[in-house]
């Protein structure tokens, strides 16, 4: 959580990103509580969500998170509203998303604004950050997103939806599976103009694209001096017309295909199906005793091994540094209905975050993660040689994650090693199981260990200080 | 109007009417010729309504 010695909100624990909307924020108690406060300006449109059938409607579709009113000053000049929101278990950024992550984030917004609009109300805005996942599935966190509808009021939010959903689908069905990325440096979601640029002439001629990324940043350009207040409006079923035709086009986006270097990892390693199995084995001998609830891997791939966790009952964030690996991740997550698997694409070695007003508003991972295990399997070689990571930066750094770690070890006798070292010089004469032991030692406490049989690896589980 | 929350962008509210207008009497001329030709279809096109009874 962020301290109050950083520059931001005038509230004390009012949360880094919620300052923009003066109908209310987001803020956390003394406790830790989260609590979003609705301001008197605030009251009506709230009602307008609450009052009608469309707030029950869209918690029992899990479309919307539930929450609890707490306090109810509303009757006094001055009062308040508090609410306790349903909490999500880890918070993720637009960035961190796969492709399919993403689609499913954009088609769940439209989901509401359509159904909002059957009850003459709208979303004020459609950033991809009210989204999150939860139970393996997108859902809307911002209670207060949501206004009464006017008739014959175009949407307010249709700019910022066309930014945050569909310029990056369209680049990444179109031009390149990683521009999703551009998400961290735009943070309001990627400009019209821009990806228009970048996305290939088969791509702009397609009706959707042209009318909602191409003609948008055409008629954005046009407008851009224009100060007159706007006083076009538009029916509402031309408004529905416009949505609808989002959904089918976002519908039909599919990720670039390409090969990517980890895309099909769990089928092309160096591991017998055995001494796969032998590892999965000793993962469960390591968390058996302890009393896991939560778990990140770092580098989990398709989520081959977080599935062990998830089959102890434990909820498990699977990071992975490729787009195609984290996509096959979740489209398995969706296909089993899991609810303890979050796919994420993180690269670890350049994570996101801290972006935004004073670098303030999205958190690191450090700050939003509170999980009791993290796993580092088939990594630590990564780290160490392609990235020059010295041990003890890696140890220090994973300190910051959980209490218990299970880190596999990676000798230069293996073949992955062989290979990362066959195109350079090895520099590398601190790297080798004494070291990694040493480096550890200084900040954990050593529980077990045990050699991956049918490989030259080894598994460590550790207990941090 | 009183969109005041975000910038909706001039040129976004300018097109949304335009477009508008396009797609809403696409939506027109296909319930109506559907139903000219007596094809009966529950919905129109392929958009995933949320039933109130799942």
């Amino acid at each position: 959580m962020t301290t109050s010695n950083k520059p931001g909100p005038s509230h004390n624990n009012q949360l880094g990103s919620s300052f923009r909307d003066p109908a209310g924020f987001i803020y956390k108690s003394p406790k830790g509580e989260l609590f979003r406060q609705i301001n008197p300006v605030g009251f009506d449109d709230f009602r307008a969500l609450t009052d009608s059938s469309l707030y029950e409607l869209l918690v029992k579709n899990r479309l919307l998170v539930a929450h609890n009113i707490v306090e109810d000053s509303s009757k006094k000049a001055t009062g308040k509203i508090i609410i306790k929101p349903e909490m999500v278990r880890y918070i993720s950024y637009p960035f961190e998303w796969s492709f399919s992550q993403l689609k499913d984030a954009a088609l769940a917004t439209l989901k509401i604004q359509k159904l909002a609009l059957e009850h003459d109300v709208t979303l004020k805005d459609a950033s991809a950050y009210n989204i999150q996942f939860s139970k393996g599935r997108p859902i809307f966190i911002d209670t207060l997103s949501f206004e009464s509808y006017k008739q014959g009021e175009p949407w307010q939010a249709y700019r910022q939806f066309c930014q945050h959903f569909f310029a990056p689908l369209a680049l990444m069905a179109y031009a390149d599976l990683d521009l999703s990325q551009m998400l961290r440096v735009y943070i309001d979601g990627i400009p019209l103009g821009l990806t228009t640029k970048l996305l290939p002439r088969k791509a702009r001629i397609k009706p959707s694209i042209y009318m909602h990324i191409v003609l948008h940043s055409k008629a954005q350009k046009a407008k851009a001096s224009e100060h007159k207040k706007p006083t076009r409006t538009i029916p509402k079923r031309n408004l529905l017309a416009i949505i609808t035709n989002l959904e089918a086009a976002i519908s039909k986006l599919k990720p670039l295909k390409s090969s990517t270097e980890w895309g099909e990892y769990y089928d092309n390693t160096n591991y017998t199906t055995s001494s796969a199995d032998a590892k999965a084995k000793i993962i469960r001998q390591f968390i058996e005793p302890l009393a896991i609830n939560s778990a990140m891997d770092m580098a989990g791939n398709n989520g081959r091994y977080s599935r062990v966790l998830n089959k102890a009952g434990i909820f498990t964030i699977c990071n992975d540094i490729d787009p195609n690996a984290v996509e096959s991740n979740y489209l398995y997550t969706k296909a089993h209905n899991e609810e303890r698997m979050l796919p994420l694409l993180v690269n670890l070695v350049n994570p996101g975050g801290a972006i935004g007003w004073a670098n303030n508003e999205r958190e690191v991972i450090t700050d939003r993660l509170q999980v009791d295990l993290i796993m580092a399997l088939a990594l630590v070689h990564h780290l160490a040689i392609s990235n020059n990571l010295p041990f003890d930066s890696i140890a220090q750094y994973f300190s910051q994650f959980s209490p218990y770690l299970i880190i596999e070890f990676v000798p230069k006798t293996d073949s992955q090693v062989k290979k990362l070292l066959s195109t350079r010089r090895d520099i590398f004469s601190n790297y080798d199981e004494q070291a990694f032991k040493n480096a550890f030692a200084s900040r954990y406490n050593l529980i077990d260990e045990k050699i991956i049989s049918g490989s030259k690896r080894t598994l460590y589980l550790f207990k941090r200080k | 109007m009183h969109f005041g929350y975000i910038d909706p962008g001039t040129g976004s509210l300018v097109l949304q009417a335009i477009i508008g207008v396009v797609l809403g009497a696409i939506v027109f001329l296909r319930t109506h010729i559907i139903s000219f030709f007596g094809k009966f279809r529950s919905h129109s096109s392929d958009e995933p309504l949320v039933d109130d009874d799942k």
